[in-house]
């Protein structure tokens, strides 16, 4: 069995093939789409639904909202099709145009673009404008853009992202202030997508044909769900020898989520993970290590930017604060 | 006890379909509990999901289902709550078999799912029949364990917060008991056993005293209790320690007071006499002083046919002759004063003799 850390440099050297191939279309399975989508249902209703990003003719995002427009009355889908050094063309889905009494995939209408359809173009934020919502699955190494542009336009979205993403400087601001949240994930918390180009290294028990596994990935929306109204159980009570002080910071070392003690009134560190079971009424988040712990002031110049205990410097920490306890 | 075979069509069973970590899985008109929250959640793959509804398109007939009554009116499914989500998700829109929706179908195929007549055993009573039902029909498919039929009888809002601590994969019970704890929560383990341990082994009648009160705290401050005091008491962690019965002895033993130093010292001897067969029994023969946990190792045949020709045959007690199949063995000096199960520590006694000396 190979150790988890070689499994990760195996898909990371993965992706960056794919990204030179221009392979680099991860399709996000239907059945991950519909477990997610099923908790955001009434939002839908009535809305413009735009999936960006996603090549339509492939897409199981566009698969989903066409094969599911009357269930849930949306008003208008639209999908645009990205082409590197070409124009590229969109599909929408606005009435009944064949008139055979139902709004499906039949009643598509596809224009062409004037552009390739990059969500930077000038057309794809016209688009955006006039949409409601944006689901999809956009690339990963323009993840910040891409999010950066949501917020700049105000729009809603429920977009598949890495963990990672979270301690972003840009995306963690949005994360610590309530304006970005996870959704309820994939199983296991790593993704099968659709791709056909290359071999998939995932061990035998988690290989599936034509796909390719990667861990850590998510779901970020900014769409009100149950999920996140849920308190955390705790259970563990602080004591000095479990919980360890930082050298740098003033805040006590949590290596689980799950180990959270019920009666720590201070700051506390835990891993990126802990977003998953985050709740806002039950927990503060005042800041993050790394690069972007500076805001909280622990940082010292020519040293490095996680925080450490005896010397020793832990990994990527978050650190929140029990708002019940005060 | 009354036991009904009926007919009941998906239609009415999807009426009303939520599925919610708030109220659980409810169906048939709010009537049906298909899976009470925080139940174990046993997630169906998507292929067995989908084969449900294959088999309902095709008419095929899936096999009975098992619905309890409650005093209320209201139903709680037995056995069938996958296959029943799974049909429910299908016509709630919330999955596609070969990329078409429940919504997706023509009047005619949604009439012929909608129409689908499921096998349903309904069966009432009172609880002891119930259980005594459920055990006996509890023979086929995925068997449930003595705790999840107990949960099945005695519902109420006491057994729905009792499984937030200590039913779920991952959840508090497990954190912190599982060093100590043997089984799996989302199969019941965990609940069974704190419930067997505070109330003195009348997990039953536990269970119908608390069925409807409002919340099950006091099972898991009591649970809490049990793991902190053990913690406390034996701090040097052994494997051994996984599925000691802790919490007869926390019952028993708390509110003495125990030097844990002292406690160490001894199972640290004790963990390497050969003598001891049963290494997990250390912990309870050092609060008890009970011999029988530790399994003592005892002479063997060999043994026994030597001491007994030393002795000629004679008991060393009262004297008489006996043959060696009316004899047993017995330690000269007695294995808690440091006799040795050897040879040279062993005597033959009469069982007359060997009675009396033991019952001393």
């Amino acid at each position: 069995m190979p150790a988890p850390t070689t499994e990760k440099k195996v898909s990371n050297k993965n992706l960056h093939k794919a990204k030179k191939s221009k392979n680099d279309e991860f399709y996000t399975q239907l059945s991950d789409i519909e477990k997610e989508l099923k908790h955001y249902k009434e939002h839908f209703r009535d809305k413009v639904i735009f999936c960006n990003c996603d090549d339509p003719e492939e897409s199981h995002f566009w698969k989903y909202f066409s094969e599911n427009f009357e269930f849930l009355g949306l008003k208008r889908l639209i999908a645009t099709h990205y082409e590197t050094e070409k124009p590229s063309y969109k599909l929408e889905i606005v009435a009944d145009t064949n008139g055979d009494g139902r709004i499906n995939k039949l009643d598509t209408i596809r224009t062409p673009l004037m552009q390739n359809g990059d969500f930077r173009s000038p057309e794809c934020i016209e688009i955006l404008e006039e949409s409601d919502i944006v689901v999809t699955n956009p690339p990963f190494s323009l993840f910040r853009e891409y999010v950066a542009q949501l917020f700049e336009h105000d729009r809603k979205f429920i977009i598949v992202g890495h963990q990672n993403a979270i301690t972003y400087k840009e995306i963690f601001n949005l994360i610590k202030e309530n304006r970005i949240w996870l959704g309820y994930g994939f199983s296991g918390g790593a993704a099968h997508f659709i791709n056909k180009y290359y071999e998939d290294y995932a061990t035998a028990g988690d290989h599936r044909e034509g796909m390719i596994r990667v861990s850590g990935v998510n779901w970020f929306t900014n769409l009100e769900i149950q999920k996140r109204h849920e308190d955390l159980i705790l259970y563990k009570k602080y004591s000095q020898e479990e919980y360890p002080k930082y050298d740098n910071y003033d805040a006590i070392e949590v290596s689980k989520t799950k180990d959270i003690p019920l009666d720590y009134v201070g700051a506390m560190g835990v891993p990126v993970t802990f977003m998953d079971k985050y709740n806002p009424d039950q927990f503060e988040i005042l800041g993050c290590s790394y690069v972007y712990g500076e805001p909280i002031g622990y940082h010292i110049e020519g040293k490095g930017f996680n925080v450490s205990i005896s010397g020793k410097e832990v990994y990527k920490r978050l650190f929140i604060r029990n708002k019940k306890l005060s | 006890m009354k036991i009904e075979l009926r007919e009941i069509a998906i239609r009415d069973v999807v009426a009303g379909y939520t599925n919610n970590q708030e109220d659980g899985v409810v169906g048939y008109a709010g009537k049906l509990n298909i899976r009470p929250k925080y139940q174990r959640e046993f997630v169906y793959r998507d292929r067995q999901r989908d084969s449900v509804i294959e088999t309902v398109r095709r008419g095929f007939p899936l096999n009975v289902m098992y619905w309890v009554r409650n005093a209320d009116d209201t139903y709680e499914v037995l056995d069938g709550q996958q296959r029943t989500i799974s049909i429910c998700e299908y016509v709630a829109g919330n999955f596609s078999l070969d990329f078409q929706y429940f919504h997706n179908l023509t009047d005619t195929e949604r009439e012929q799912i909608l129409d689908y007549r499921l096998m349903v055993y309904f069966c009432e009573g009172n609880d002891r029949e119930k259980l005594d039902w459920f055990k006996t029909i509890n023979i086929a498919g995925e068997k449930l364990t003595d705790q999840e039929l107990r949960n099945a009888v005695y519902t109420g809002p006491w057994l729905t917060d009792a499984k937030r601590y200590f039913s779920r994969t991952g959840c508090p019970a497990y954190a912190i008991g599982s060093d100590y704890l043997n089984g799996s929560p989302i199969r019941q383990d965990y609940l069974e056993t704190a419930i067997d341990w505070i109330s003195w082994r009348t997990i039953e009648q536990y269970m119908s005293e608390h069925q409807h009160e409002p919340n099950a705290f006091e099972l898991w401050s009591y649970f809490q209790n049990v793991i902190t005091w053990t913690s406390t008491i034996f701090p040097n962690y052994r494997r051994e320690m996984r599925g000691v019965a802790w919490g007869s002895l926390y019952n028993e033993f708390s509110s003495k007071g125990f030097d844990a130093e002292k406690l160490e010292a001894e199972i640290q001897v004790l963990m390497q006499d050969e003598d001891v067969t049963r290494k997990s029994g250390i912990y309870e023969y050092v609060l008890t002083r009970n011999e029988k946990y530790l399994n003592i190792r005892s002479f063997t045949d060999r043994m026994k046919r030597e001491a007994y020709e030393r002795q000629e045959g004679i008991c060393t007690h009262c004297q008489g002759h006996f043959e060696l199949s009316e004899m047993e063995a017995d330690h000269i000096t007695p294995w808690h004063a440091g006799g040795k199960t050897t040879s040279e520590n062993c005597q033959m006694l009469c069982r007359g003799c060997n009675r009396v000396k033991s019952g001393k």
